[in-house]
């Protein structure tokens, strides 16, 4: 059992599976089974639904498993889709294809409008929108008879025809619903492989980290959202099609609990997986018989237990068995590139400007009774290294919130290269060319090292979602070439090797560095960083001032908030020092070490007692 | 004045006042748990159903009945976290709300396989017949929700601000971990919210049941409504989420009445996205981080 034929002749099982095209041949081969056994029998049907399903479940799959974000509204935009048409077909005698397209429409707009209000905020509210705009739906086509022929179903809709054959037989509804899971895997892959699914992913794990490194996070979940439910709305519409008369009950909570089910219970974040879980939950009433009454319960309890006991569901237990025994994954051998490390540019290397490049002007943050920064000015000139340095609780952390734009100041005023930050959002204050990373390295754990640094590198992507999803020749060009320049990147901080091993597989002093790498990807004017000293090792330390003064050399600004004095008074220009929120020195390295509010801070007061 | 305009705003108080005793449930567990039961409107209508088998099946006097499903409706939010909850605490709130919706439609299939898929009716708590006032008509029963849930929102805000346990509950909600610190149980704060959501819970499916019958899947558009209440009340705040909750069921009622009874649901919904997009932290909350 353990040595089956396949492994033993060295094939990989899950790479004919899943690579490439052929995972294409694969799905087409597994579909025509029912075609081929069932095509003229009762149980065509069930088969037919399971392909709808499947579409929504998988849509689900890119939101929900991928995008980490609970929607419950799918079964609303599958009964806009075919109620929208079938109204306009049989009541305004609209082509059928017009109406798919107009129904895709109003789904939109409609994701656009839900997404908007409740995707900035925690999941919580995005979960009840969706529920209840799943709930209204279905209370709406029941409340106007007169238009949607209410719960007894709209009549009316014209049978559809392709090139003049008519379409009516459940055969011919199974094709075309396998047809549209396909184009909906292949365009669903594309998504995830994309930049714009990497950013998803990345929102996910770490929605700030994201923000910072310059990727309109809201905007983006929008988007996924709208593709998601678009999904919904085509499947919607071609579903209605076959059903000649849906009827709410069709679109009814009940079937939005087992969509979402077939989604976890098939495993998230792989695509197929649902559609195992739509295979198991539409076939799970023709197997019951006498205990058709427990349904409901019994999926009630499948979904709990799932959750609880088997988050990965069948696509992860299938893939362990398929992964049990090989070694390990292998990452992609690195090509040992000849051209040597890239030099980098960074953008406004305006020395010679009079105005320096950050200004820190009067910069004030208090929480409740703490003044955490009080009245904080300092400039950083082009190209400078500038050192903050100040004992814990000094407001060091704080102030690069308030510049990264994580936090909103009080009062004052930061410019870079003569423009406002204060007020801006995170991620235009990253696009904008001020970065930073984190005190605890913020990675994408499951992410590789090379898409770690990729995601840095999003805001200089210009392609569109559209262009991605259907992976046009110059989506897929701009891909390689920020690889490309990734690894360069990869190469500058010595971790090139390391490209396509997963985030989470690093020792820490390699995070640091990846942090730092993906930070640079944008790439920024000036790069802020928040202790990358701390719990590194002497060598480990000295290795990373090098990168430092590099860096600096290379024209880079850079801030840098740091504890270990030996590397601040090795690289830094000069030296901004905080004490309880104050700025109380800001100068020479050297002028610093003098400077009696410093040793003050640093060593305490000297007492004097007085005799008394 | 239109005797249309006093029904309109009795018919919201009865609904507000129902959504109000939900969103109340929701607001407690919330704040002890950050959790969204999404299986609440699920105790909301056991808690009705239990008072219904009393009523018909066991027959016990109306005010046994009640009595007996407001305490077992209690035991079995206390079960409900035992089970459902508490095995997932220390997950995402992506984990939390999946696994309240799937308990949600386990207690829904159970409810179906036990009392049937009808809608069962309630007797009055005071007979039927409306009275008549200004030219609207008030059914006595409106009287019994209205009085019962002002008594609630009393007895919620007293126990919460004057007794130790009410306090013990704020602290929790506050900052669990300090609250642990200084020998608050914790793990029994979250089971008292618990109990005490489904409870008020479920004595607002049984004060409803007379005017609108009750079914296995009553409670989920219920829930629904509770929560869109509590959340244009800003979710945290007794005193907000009532007043929301009593804010949404006039508007729907208001609507119901002027533009269409078809609408009433989609009001409640649009109002709900309309509140988030324009005060995120609803139009009775505090200006907090959310």
């Amino acid at each position: 059992m353990s040595a089956s034929p396949a492994r033993a002749r060295g094939l990989d099982v899950r790479g004919l599976l899943f690579d490439g095209w052929h995972w294409i041949v694969t799905f087409l081969i597994i579909a025509s089974v029912p075609a081929l056994l069932f095509g003229q029998t009762y149980v065509m049907n069930v088969f037919v639904t399971v392909a709808f399903f499947s579409i929504v479940a998988v849509s689900l799959d890119l939101i929900m498993g991928y995008g980490g974000l609970p929607t419950f509204g799918h079964t609303g935009f599958f009964a806009v889709g075919a109620y929208v048409m079938g109204i306009l077909a049989a009541r305004l005698q609209v082509p059928l294809i017009l109406g798919i397209v107009v129904a895709l429409g109003v789904s939109l707009l409609l994701a656009l409008i839900i997404g908007m209000a409740t995707l900035r905020l925690k999941e919580y509210y995005f979960a009840v929108a969706t529920l209840g705009f799943a709930v209204i739906v279905v209370h709406v086509i029941a409340g106007f008879p007169e238009v949607t022929g209410g719960w007894s179903g709209l009549q009316g809709i014209p049978r559809p025809s392709i090139a003049g054959i008519p379409i009516s037989s459940d055969l011919q509804y199974y094709w075309i619903a396998v047809l549209m899971l396909l184009a909906g895997l292949i365009v669903g892959r594309n998504y995830i492989d994309s930049r714009y699914g990497r950013s998803i992913r990345a929102i996910a794990t770490d929605e700030q980290a994201t923000s910072t490194l310059g990727i309109p996070v809201a905007r983006r979940k929008v988007q996924l959202f709208m593709l998601s439910a678009s999904y919904a709305s085509l499947a919607g519409s071609i579903y209605g099609l076959y059903l000649r008369v849906p009827t709410p009950a069709n679109f009814d909570i009940p079937v939005m609990i087992d969509m979402v089910l077939m989604l976890f219970l098939g495993g998230i974040e792989t695509l197929w997986g649902p559609i195992v879980g739509a295979v198991v939950v539409r076939f799970l009433p023709e197997v019951m018989g006498v205990f058709q009454d427990w349904r409901v319960a019994i999926q009630g309890l499948i979904f709990v237990l799932i959750l609880m006991f088997m988050p990965r569901g069948l696509a992860g237990f299938i893939m362990n068995r398929l992964a049990r025994g090989r070694t390990s994954t292998h990452p992609k051998p690195v090509q040992a590139d000849a051209t040597a490390p890239a030099r980098l540019t960074w953008v406004p290397s305006s020395a010679e400007s009079a105005a320096p490049l950050l200004r820190i002007a009067g910069v004030s943050k208090r929480f409740g009774g703490l003044q955490a920064v009080g009245d904080v000015s300092f400039d950083v000139a082009a190209g400078q290294l500038k050192a903050v340095i100040g004992p814990n609780g000094a407001g060091k952390t704080t102030l690069f919130n308030l510049l990264s734009g994580v936090i909103v100041a009080d009062s004052g005023s930061v410019l870079l290269a003569g423009r406002e930050l204060i007020g801006l959002a995170p991620d235009a204050v990253a696009r904008l060319g001020l970065v930073r990373t984190y005190q605890t390295p913020r990675l994408f754990a499951s992410m590789t090292v090379v898409e770690n640094v990729l995601t840095g590198r999003d805001a200089l992507f210009t392609s569109s979602l559209l262009a991605n999803l259907v992976k046009i020749p110059a989506s897929a060009a701009e891909e390689r070439t920020a690889r490309d320049s990734a690894l360069a990147l990869l190469d500058l901080v010595g971790l090139r090797q390391r490209a396509d091993v997963l985030a989470s597989a690093l020792p820490f002093g390699e995070r640091r560095l990846l942090e730092i790498a993906r930070a640079l990807a944008l790439p920024p004017s000036v790069i802020m960083l928040d202790e990358p000293a701390a719990g590194l090792n002497e060598s480990e330390k000295d290795r990373l001032g090098d990168l430092l003064l590099c860096l600096r050399e290379q024209g880079l600004t850079l801030v840098l908030v740091e504890h270990d004095m030996r590397l601040v008074m090795r690289v830094a220009d000069e030296v901004a020092v905080l004490n309880y929120g104050q700025l109380v020195a800001d100068g020479s390295p050297e002028a610093i070490r003098q400077h009696p509010e410093v040793i003050r801070a640093y060593l305490g007061e000297e007492v004097t007692v007085a005799a008394s | 004045m239109d005797p249309l305009y006093l029904q309109a705003f009795f018919g919201g108080l009865t609904s507000g006042s129902i959504y109000a005793m939900i969103a109340l449930g929701f607001t407690l567990v919330y704040r002890s748990t950050t959790v969204i039961n999404f299986a609440h409107g699920e105790l909301v209508m056991l808690g009705a159903l239990l008072a219904i088998s009393g009523v018909a099946t066991l027959k016990l006097p109306l005010a046994a009945a009640v009595l007996i499903a407001v305490v077992l409706s209690g035991a079995i939010g206390v079960v409900f976290e035992r089970l459902m909850v508490n095995p997932v605490r220390n997950q995402p709130p992506f984990v939390l709300i999946l696994v309240t919706l799937g308990a949600s439609a386990l207690l829904r299939g159970l409810a179906m396989v036990i009392w049937g898929k009808d809608a069962l009716p309630l007797p009055s708590f005071s007979g039927g017949q409306p009275i008549e006032i200004a030219g609207a008509s008030l059914l006595p029963q409106v009287v019994w929700i209205v009085a019962g849930t002002a008594a609630t929102v009393a007895l919620l805000s007293l126990f919460l601000n004057q007794t130790i346990w009410g306090k013990a509950l704020r602290a929790c909600a506050e900052n669990p971990q300090a609250a642990g610190l200084v020998g608050i149980d914790v793990g029994k704060m979250v089971r008292l919210s618990f109990m005490l959501s489904a409870a008020i819970g479920g004595l607002a499916g049984v004060l409803i049941t007379p005017v609108t019958t009750m079914d296995f899947q009553a409670g989920f558009l219920l829930a629904m409504k509770g929560l869109t209440g509590a959340i244009i009340g800003g979710l945290e705040r007794v005193s907000g989420v009532v007043a929301g909750a009593i804010l949404l069921g006039v508007i729907e009622s208001f609507s119901s009445v002027f533009i269409s009874s078809a609408m009433k649901d989609a009001v409640a919904f649009l109002i709900l996205i309309l509140v988030l997009y324009l005060w995120p932290q609803g139009i009775f909350g505090q200006r907090e981080q959310r």
